[in-house]
């Protein structure tokens, strides 16, 4: 039981961001061109995914889930109770307040992809599966529920998008009360393990000749946890962009 | 993360530009109002990504570019269709872009499992967040590309006496 709970981290993570697509043309009206809500509810994931695994690792995951779901939930709320395109008078001021709402959740999503991706690590090859399946899940779920709501049930675009802005919710139950370990992940969330530290492996050791011999973590005292000086720092930044540089082809 | 940027950005080329070009005569199709195609395609691409993002535990693929190319195909395919009509009918849409939607979701998940089991413990973590930015990153690339690819396909679409993109 527990396990099939464990789909909803993908599920409430992505359900907001679908939503906000299908409800795109009821909350700009046909004036403004839908690619523009679309750009709103991805390019703010996009820079925060670009950018977060950086720094993100300086936030405890406890932290983190507790801001995305106080973001997303800002955000449907400023999307839901900025008065409506409906009633003709499309304000430039009304659009501007829902595309903030919308780049709220956009934030909100991309933080809690990343996160949560990075959590399986700890979750075990599971968690992955289950994530998955429930962003999969969100797409049908949250392009369903639009319509169930607004059409079969008839509820107005407010009231809906109202009831939808307490999902996020539900996600501090899952992580809080339904996932195991925290404490664990509690301790872990301060650093990344340091590259170099322990077991240095072929493929970052050959990532790690890449930087000059005189900033080479193994030449190094021991990064400090959580109290790392500058120079640390830096180091941990440029092993991380060789990182990411080793993903870009699998 | 090359492969989950490739396929998303011609996955979403498809859903925004694409898509809803895709057109045919009421009927021909279980449909009464031109509006109502584009909707469609999009839950049954839906359902296709839910299926493949659900199937991690029982499908296993390793190869990525692959699946990424198949759907570059199914881009060009859907594309060149939609100026010059040779599927038969709408089931051929229907099944292209359930197939579209099972494409992105394999890669996604199998993206993620690769590095899961392949990066070295001390990268994983790291290496799985800042992956993540692929799909987004296609995403924006894609809703680019798909303004000027509706616009462009309609234009042709309408020059050639098919104005259904233009009714609702």
């Amino acid at each position: 039981m527990s396990r099939l709970l464990t789909h909803q981290p993908g599920l409430i993570n992505n359900v907001l961001y679908v939503i906000i697509l299908s409800s795109a043309l009821d909350l700009v009206g046909p004036a403004v061109p839908k690619s523009l809500v679309l750009l709103f509810d991805v390019v703010p994931s996009f820079l925060v995914k670009l950018t977060a695994p950086y720094y993100i690792h300086l936030v405890p995951y406890n932290l983190r889930i507790l801001a995305f779901v106080a973001l997303s939930s800002c955000g449907m709320l400023l999307v839901a109770l900025s008065p409506g395109s409906a009633d003709s008078s499309v304000n430039a001021a009304s659009i501007y307040i829902k595309m903030s709402g919308i780049v709220l959740a956009s934030i909100s999503s991309g933080g809690g992809e990343l996160s949560f991706l990075g959590l399986t690590h700890y979750y075990g090859p599971f968690s992955l599966a289950a994530w998955g399946s429930g962003t999969g899940g969100a797409g049908l779920v949250g392009s369903g529920a639009y319509v169930l709501f607004t059409t079969a049930i008839g509820f107005s675009v407010r009231t809906s998008l109202l009831a939808f802005s307490f999902l996020p919710v539900i996600m501090l139950f899952s992580f809080f009360v339904l996932l195991p370990g925290r404490d664990l992940l509690k301790a872990k969330s301060h650093v990344y393990v340091a590259a170099g530290q322990n077991d240095l492996d072929a493929d970052t050791e050959s990532l790690l000749n890449d930087i000059p011999d005189d900033s080479r973590p193994l030449s190094l005292p021991k990064p400090s946890q959580g109290t790392s000086s500058s120079s640390d720092a830096w180091l941990n930044l440029k092993v991380n962009f060789l990182r990411a540089r080793s993903l870009f082809f699998p | 993360m090359l492969p989950l940027l490739l396929v998303y950005v011609a996955e979403y080329t498809i859903n925004q530009g694409v898509a809803p070009t895709l057109l045919f005569p009421l009927n021909e199709t279980p449909f009464e109002h031109y509006r109502s195609f584009y909707p469609t395609y999009n839950a049954i691409y839906q359902l296709g990504v839910f299926i493949s993002r659900s199937s991690l535990p029982f499908v296993r693929i390793h190869a990525l570019y692959l699946p990424s190319l198949l759907q570059c195909v199914n881009l060009v395919m859907l594309a060149t269709h939609a100026m010059f009509p040779y599927l038969p009918n709408i089931w051929f849409v229907f099944a292209i872009t359930f197939w579209e939607g099972l494409l992105g979701g394999i890669v996604y998940v199998s993206t993620f499992r690769r590095i899961g089991e392949e990066v070295a413990e001390s990268d994983r973590e790291f290496s799985l967040g800042a992956t993540s930015v692929s799909d987004s990153g296609g995403i924006c690339i894609a809703g680019f590309l798909g303004m000027a690819v509706e616009t462009g396909l309609c234009g042709w679409q309408v020059a050639h006496g098919r104005d259904w993109c233009r009714r609702l």
